[in-house]
Formats: structure tokens, sequence, C-alpha cells
């Protein structure tokens, strides 16, 4: 019994904060889709630019709610809730309220700022980038829903619409990815970023149901009478921490999926076959962020005491543990990749599935605000590294790195920005990379050495992977003589360069002596990661390890010129190991054909039980039953009504054969007949009268 | 009494005389002597009219029977040809089936009669003697009379009597083509 | 006294006998109509006999046995066109050896 009964409840406690302006900051993209998707082939260039106008509006209203927030001090202990309409379904006596509105907090006013911002930047980066493509307005409009759904995503205030958003912001990258999709490897790899993201997915959604059958609610804070999530966990999970535990971890796996960690990772680098832009937003800076956010938003339940007992109490793992464990594994597994390939974007892609895998690590051992931290620089300047590789696509009309070279003097602006992003992402001071990076080395320093190392190790391959990227592109000589590759365009490059400073500066509100973001961001959480005054020797330490990767990086690759088709100096090194790295530690292998193979197996297997034994069986039965049933009718037929018939006809023929005989010719018989009969009536009547007295 | 007397003396005489020609009819080897006894039965039976007053039945019996049915066997046995000299073709056989059922019938209608005697109206026994009846119609209009059939004829069986004379006519038609030598046509 | 009614009733039974026996024995198809013939008398007999004595008032016995006649003269007269037809076609009027019409 559903009795659904949608009423716009505005209730909330909103000061200068609206309710309509959460809505409009997720209606004006939205409304920009729809335009863009309708009427967007009468439009053309218009859609690209109209999209520009209704996306550019929302993201002023990030920027303000981010200020606002920041100035009003709305932040410190204090949240604002809304509700734009509440959906009751379950039945009278067990009723049940999803409230679908909007939270905002520091996290959600940080993150608003990041996807509003970068988002912008990077479609007006791609009115150039995709001029004079056929299907432009559809882009528009993919882009358009990517940046209403994620902004939802950011917004939301309950788990539903969390999970409605994350679904659809999954379908902008699937139709993204497969943007192009004449080609053959673009429909593979969006086909397959979606399927995996859907394992992840499958988990998160048993998460969230077994968090609604602990806490009964699917809000995260208390709102009009509707419990939260995260205010309950005291009362609501005594005694039920392995549940806890095994819903948080759950959760983590949507995370797994959608900020492609171990194992789920393998959909990111196939992920590139779409347009360059779409790198950037989706897989670089927002969209694979979207797990780490999901994690950071519900970090008082990986903080809490779920423990999962394995074994009997042998192996005692909280969820964080996991989280660190797997974010640091990949972290590492990912550079290592990295540093292997030969595809502009595959390199940067790898390196944001390590970067991810940092984030995860950060808020495994507890530091929220360094992993927040480093999210925020990494989308900046990740977005940077990725226009800056779409221009020397564009600019090349190849992706792969032993094509290029030189290009340092051809294209100076995006030689510039891209030395910026470069240095952010090796964690070269004072660029913003550097601050977040270190943050969370120093507290995975205090949580956990071996994680600290993992990290260390990464930061060096880092450095080196992005150095050789670096020198094999833009420093040296051409390798491709006939190409002929020219500076992009000002509409793209204007984003780089605001990237670029972002990218530059803007780690400095979150350095060790004044922690501006630190302080910004916590409220109110009692164990997110508290001060440590860092020792410094951690800093320097890390400072020497970028440098030394920066280093190795210059003297293998940008020493001396390396031409085009030679073997790649690092294979020299490394020998076996490398062939073992080029093969993605064999995940590619071992994810293609075996879960082919079983699929099929299975999916055979169930096809011939289903024609063998359950068809098969019914065909049986119905067999036997006609044939029982052809054999009792033919029977009756042929012995009960047929012999009937016959029957009669036979003793008609019988009787008539027999009487007959009278039929002699001889008068005198007959005329015995008739006097036999004659006497035969005296006698009758001589009874009568006899016997019963009359005539 | 004396009459009574009379007519029963007639009465005996005249069925032993019929009886007498009956058993001789359906005995005799040949058809012509068969024929000649059919004759004298019809005369007997005639007179058994006449005993029982029907005077104007008794004339009819004579003319008819003894008149037209008589020549009219005569006739057939006559165009048979079989009566001449083959006198064993007429040889009877199952004499006893015949005698069985002409017994069982006999004896049936004797135990009919008996048993219908207590049916009869109680002034049965006291009408008047046909005796005194024969003797006394000579000359008066009494049952039996010419007159008196003839007025019931035209009467109160005007249809019988009219379908019996299209019978008549039918059966005289009939016979002539049943008889009719089949080559002329 | 013994009522007269019932020897003629006595009497035309016995005759009736007679022609039953003639019917059931004689080969000759004549002989068997002269035998009917016979029966008729007796049945006649029959209806006089009762008319008289049951019905003194009304001539209805006589009468039937004077159609009686009637009938049995027609009768005879087809069955011996009959006959003669039979003869015609067969030589013999012997009902022992006619019989062509049986199964």
């Amino acid at each position: 019994m559903l009795s659904v009964l949608l009423n716009f409840a505005l209730a909330s406690n909103a000061g200068a904060i609206h309710d309509v302006i959460p809505l409009l900051i997720i209606v004006l993209p939205f409304s920009s889709f729809l335009i863009c998707a309708l009427l967007g082939y009468k439009l053309k260039k218009g859609a690209g630019l109209l999209s520009l106008l209704l996306v550019g509006s929302s993201s002023l209203l990030c920027l303000w709610v981010f200020v606002d927030v920041i100035v009003s001090g709305k932040g410190n202990g204090e949240l604002i809730q809304g509700c734009w309409m509440t959906i009751h379904v379950g039945s009278k006596e067990a009723p049940f309220v999803i409230p679908l509105g909007y939270l905002i907090d520091p996290l959600t006013s940080i993150m608003l700022f990041v996807v509003g911002f970068v988002g912008w930047w990077i479609m007006l980066y791609s009115i150039g980038y995709m001029d004079g493509d056929p299907r432009y307005h559809r882009y528009f409009a993919y882009m358009s829903l990517f940046m209403a759904s994620m902004l939802g995503l950011v917004l939301s205030n309950n788990f539903v619409m969390l999970y409605i958003c994350w679904e659809l912001v999954g379908l902008c990258s699937y139709l993204l990815i497969g943007f192009w999709y004449e080609r053959e490897t673009a429909m593979r790899a969006c086909k397959k970023a979606f399927i995996v993201t859907r394992l992840g997915d499958t988990g998160f959604a048993l998460g969230i149901f077994i968090l609604v059958s602990m806490f009964g609610s699917v809000a995260f804070y208390p709102l009009d009478g509707v419990n939260g999530i995260f205010t309950s966990i005291g009362r609501a999970t005594e005694g039920k921490e392995n549940m806890l535990a095994l819903a948080v971890m759950l959760l983590f796996c949507g995370a797994v999926g959608k900020s492609a960690q171990f194992p789920l990772h393998v959909w990111l680098p196939d992920a590139m076959e779409g347009p360059t832009p779409v790198s950037a937003l989706i897989h670089a800076a927002t969209m694979v962020a979207a797990g780490v956010y999901m994690v950071a938003r519900c970090f008082v339940l990986f903080d809490a005491n779920g423990k999962l007992n394995l074994f009997g109490g042998l192996i005692v793992l909280s969820p964080a543990h996991i989280v660190a464990l797997i974010g640091s594994f990949t972290a590492f597994m990912a550079a290592t990749v990295a540093l292997v390939q030969t595809d502009i974007k595959r390199i940067l892609a790898y390196s944001t599935i390590s970067q991810l895998g940092y984030m995860m690590m950060a808020l495994g051992v507890g530091a929220y605000s360094a992993g927040t931290f480093h999210l925020v620089t990494h989308a900046f300047f990740k977005a940077l590294l990725f226009l800056c590789a779409g221009s020397v696509i564009h600019a090349m009309g190849t992706n792969e790195i032993f094509e290029m070279g030189g290009l340092k003097s051809v294209m100076p602006i995006t030689f510039a920005t891209y030395l910026i992003g470069m240095g952010a992402l090796a964690g070269i001071p004072p660029l913003s990379g550097f601050w977040s990076k270190d943050e969370i080395l120093t507290h995975a320093f205090v949580h956990s050495k071996p994680i600290w190392l993992i990290g260390e190790v990464t930061a060096f391959l880092t450095a080196l992977y992005m150095t050789r990227q670096l020198c094999i592109v833009f420093l040296g000589s051409p390798r491709n003589p006939e190409a002929h590759p020219h500076e992009s365009p000002p509409v793209m490059l204007l984003p780089l360069v605001v990237l670029s400073v972002g990218a530059a500066v803007g780690g400095l509100i979150g350095t060790p002596w004044m922690n501006l973001y630190a302080s910004f961001i916590i409220h109110g959480m009692a164990s997110a990661g508290a001060h440590h005054k860092p020792p410094t020797a951690i800093m320097f330490f890390s400072i020497a390890v970028s440098l030394l990767g920066v280093l190795c990086g210059y003297l293998l690759y940008g020493a001396r010129h390396i031409p085009n088709h030679s073997e790649d100096p690092l294979r020299k090194l490394l020998g076996n190991l490398y062939s073992f790295l080029e093969a993605k530690w064999h995940m590619d292998w071992y994810e293609g054909k075996a879960t082919r193979r079983v699929f099929f197996s299975l999916v055979s297997f169930c096809r011939r039980f289903d024609l063998g034994v359950v068809d098969g069986f019914v065909n049986l039965v119905g067999w036997a039953v006609a044939y029982v049933f052809a054999q009792l009718h033919r029977f009756f037929d042929l012995y009960v009504v047929d012999g009937f018939i016959n029957g009669l006809a036979f003793i008609t023929g019988v009787c008539g054969d027999m009487l007959r005989r009278i039929q002699t010719g001889f008068i005198r018989h007959y005329m015995l007949f008739v006097l036999m009969g004659f006497v035969f009536l005296l006698i009758v009547s001589i009874w009568r009268i006899v016997v019963l007295g009359h005539p | 009494m004396g009459k009574e007397v009379v007519w029963w003396a007639f009465f005996y005489l005249v069925s032993a005389f019929v009886l007498f020609n009956a058993i001789i009819v359906v005995t005799s080897p040949s058809l012509f002597r068969c024929l000649l006894h059919l004759m004298l039965v019809f005369i007997g039976v005639a007179g058994l009219f006449l005993l029982q007053g029907a005077i104007f039945l008794a004339g009819v019996q004579v003319l008819i029977y003894i008149g037209g049915v008589t020549t009219l066997i005569l006739f057939a046995v006559m165009l048979s040809e079989e009566v001449v000299g083959r006198g064993k073709a007429l040889i009877s056989r199952g004499k006893g089936m015949g005698i069985v059922v002409a017994v069982c019938f006999l004896v049936l209608m004797f135990a009919l009669y008996s048993s219908c005697v207590v049916f009869l109206p109680p002034t049965y026994e006291a009408h008047i003697s046909p005796v005194a009846q024969f003797f006394a119609k000579a000359h008066s209009s009494t049952m039996g009379n010419v007159e008196v059939i003839g007025v019931a004829l035209l009467t109160q069986f005007l249809v019988p009597f009219e379908f019996v004379s299209v019978l008549i006519l039918v059966a005289v038609v009939g016979a002539i083509t049943v008889a009719r030598l089949s080559g002329s046509k | 006294m013994v009522s007269s009614m019932m020897h003629y009733l006595i009497l035309s039974a016995m005759l009736f006998s007679i022609g039953i026996y003639g019917i059931l024995t004689r080969r000759n198809a004549i002989a068997i109509l002269m035998c009917i013939e016979l029966m008729l008398n007796a049945v006649n007999l029959n209806f006089v006999a009762i008319g008289a004595h049951l019905t003194p008032n009304q001539i209805t016995g006589q009468l039937f046995a004077a159609f009686v006649i009637t009938v049995a003269a027609a009768e005879a007269c087809i069955g011996f066109a009959l006959i003669i037809a039979i003869y015609r076609n067969f030589e013999k009027v012997s009902v022992d050896d006619i019989n062509i019409m049986r199964w």
C-alpha cells in the first residue's frame, strides 16, 4: 500500500539562502539540457552559447552560496537545510518519508564552487574544442545535464536523491564517452564504464538499504521530524557494529566504482575515448570525485564504531582501514602503470586514478580536511592538465606522445600552463598540489607508517611519470616531421590560464601554518583529523622525494632526445617488470577473457537448463497429457461410440436375418400365422373375462 | 309346443346337412365335388337364415352365393384346367396342424361362450320366442321383412350402402383388369 | 330350455373351424377360397342369430350379414380373377408351389 502524497513542504531553517536558490542551481543547467536536446538542431552554434549562459548563471549562484557561507559564518556548527518536497511512501502504520531537499554545509559549498567554476571554464573550452562537430548541440545538452546532476548530487540531503544523481552522472558519463559513437572503441569503452560503475552502484544501493533498515530514514540530518542518519548513530547502532560496518563497506563499493579504485578502476583509462573536455570535467575533476565526496559526506559513518569481525574475531577491520588500504594500493598501482603508457590521455587517466587513491587514503586515515582539500586542488590541476592535453591533441591530431615533441616553442602558453599543472601534481611547492598532498602524507605518517611509505613512493612515481610526459611531449625536437602544430585559439587558452592560476595559488589557503581550509571545513566533526602540528621533517622529505622524481625523469627522458619508435629507456632499466606494468598488471586479461568465459558458460548453462530441463519437462508433460487423452478419446470413440452404432446395426441385421425367414412365400404359412394370432386374441379375451371379470 | 319341436327338428336337420357338406368341402380331393358341396352348404345356410326369421337375407344368400359365387368359382375352376385328371395335386398336406388349430379354435369358442353367458342381458329370456315369431310373420311387418331392410338401407345404413356399391364397382373393374389377357392393352 | 342363440353360435363356431381346417390344409388356391366362403357364411350365421336374439327391434344383425355377403362376393370375384392370372403365368394353382414372393 503505497500512498504517495506529494506536498510542497517548504519548511526550512534557511536564512539568507532561500529554498529557491539551490533549486535554481539545479534547474538552470537542466533547462539548458532540455533546450539543447530538443531545439539544439535549430540553434547550432547558439546551443553552446546558451548552455554557457545558463550554466554560467548556475555557477554564479554556486559562487554566491559559497561566498555566503564563508561570509555569514554559517558553516561553523550549523548547517542549512531545506526541503522542496516530501514523498510519503509506506502505509499508515509504517509511514516512511523521503524529504527531497538540499543541504548546505561547508563541504557542499566548496564542492559547489569547484564544480561550478571548473565546469564552466571547461564548457567554455569545449566551445572551441568541439567547433565543427556535427553533433555540437548534443554535446552541450549532455554537458548541461551532467552539470545539473553533479550539482544535485552535491546538494542532496538524503541518500535517495544522492543515488539518483549518482546514477544520472553515470548516465552522462556513458553518453559523453560514447559521444563519437561511430568508433567501435568508444562504444566498448562507454559500455564498460557504465557496467563497471553499475557493479559498484549495486553495492551502494545495498548499503543504503541496510542503512534505511537500521536507521529508518534516508535523510542525512534531522529535518521536519525525519530522523537523520548521521545524528542517530549512537543509539541506533548499539550492538549492531557488524551491520553498520557491512553497510558502510557496501557504500564504499559505490565509491570504488565511481572513483575508479581497485578493482573497479578498469573503466577510467578506456573512458579517454571521449572528447578531451569530457575527460577533463567528468573523469578528472568532478564525477570521479563524487565517490570521494560521498565518503566525505558519510565520514561519520566511516568513523563510527563499526567493525567487521572476520573469522570470529581473529581479524577486526574497520571500514576506514579498508578504505585506506584500497586507496593506497590503487594510488601505487596506478602510478606504476602510468609510467609506461604512451597515450597522453591514458597517462593522465592513470594519474587520476592514483590521485583518487590518495584522497581515499586520506579519508581512510581520518584526514577529512586533507582529503577534501586534495579533491579541490586536484580538480584544478587535473582539469588543467587535461585541457592542455586536449590542446596538444587538437594541434597534433594524435594522442601518442612518441609522435610529439618540441612543442615548447610552438605552443608556449600551453607549455606554461602545463608546467604549472605538472608541478602541482608532482607536489612541487608552492603550487597547490604540494600543500594538499603534504597534508595527506603528514596525517598518514601519524596514523599508519606503512601507508605513509606507500604514499611517498607513489609521490616519487608521480613526479617521475609527469616529468617523462613533459619531456617527451614538449621538450626535445619534433618527432613527426609532417605535423604542423599551432597554438590553440584564445577561447581554448583562456580556461587554461584561469585554471593554472587556481592551480598555482589555490593551495595557499591550506598551508599548515594557517589552515583556513581546515577550519572552514570542519564543523563539529569531532574526530575529523584534528590538527596536528606537523613535524616539518615530513614536509621536507616529501619535497625531496618529489624533486628526486623530477630529476630522475629528466635524466631518463629529457637529457637526450629519444627518437620515435625507439625503445623506452625505462624498459632497459626495469626489464621484465616493464612488461608487467605495460600489461597493466595483467588486469585486462583478467577482466576480459576470464569474466567473458565465466559469463558465457553461465549463460550457456542456463540456456541448456532452460531448454533441456524446463522445456523438456513441460514438453514431456504436455505430450504425456495429450497422448493419454488422445488414447482415452480414441478408445472411447472407437469402442464405445463406434461399438454402439455398429452394434445397433449388427443387431438390426441379425434380427432382420432371423425374421425374414417368416416370409416363406407359402400362403398356408401366412394363414397359419393369422389364425394363430386369432387364437391368441381369443385366449386373451377369455382370460380377461375369467380373471379380470370384464370383457 | 308343437311348433317348437318342429322348429327344433328342422334346425338340427339343416345344421347336420350343413356340417356334413362343409366337411366334404374341406376334404374332397376333387375340385368339382368341392364346389358342388359348397353350393349345398349355401343352401343349408339359407335355410338356417329362414329359421331365424331373416327371410330377405335367405333370399339374398341364395341369389348371390348360389347364383353368383358358385358360378364364378365354376368359371375359375374351368379356366384353371387342373381339375381334369390331376387329382393328385389336390391332396392336402399338413392335416395334423389343421386339425389342431381347428379344434383349438372350437374349444376356445366354447370357453368364450360359456364365460360370456353371464353378460347376457336379463331380459333375454323374456323375449318372444323366435319360433312363435316365425310362424306369425307370414304377412306381418316384422323384422326380416324386405320393406324394413330397404328402409334401413336407405336411411340408417345409407353410407355403408353407398360405399359398398363403390366397392363392388371397383372390384369388378379390378377383376377385369387383373384377369385380362396380358397381350391386349 | 336351451336358447336357440347358443345353438346357432355353436353351429357357426363349428362351421368356422371346419373352414379353418380347410384353409390350412388345402393346396389348391381355389379350394382355399371356397373354404373362406365357408367361414364367411359361419360369420353371417353368427350375426343373424345374435341380432335376432339380443337386438330383436333392430335389423342391424341381418343387415350386417347382407353387407358381408356383398363384400364376400366382391372379394371372391377379385380372388378368382387373381387366380386366373396366376394360372396363366404359372400353369398351376397349387399354393405350395407358388412361393416367389419370399425372402
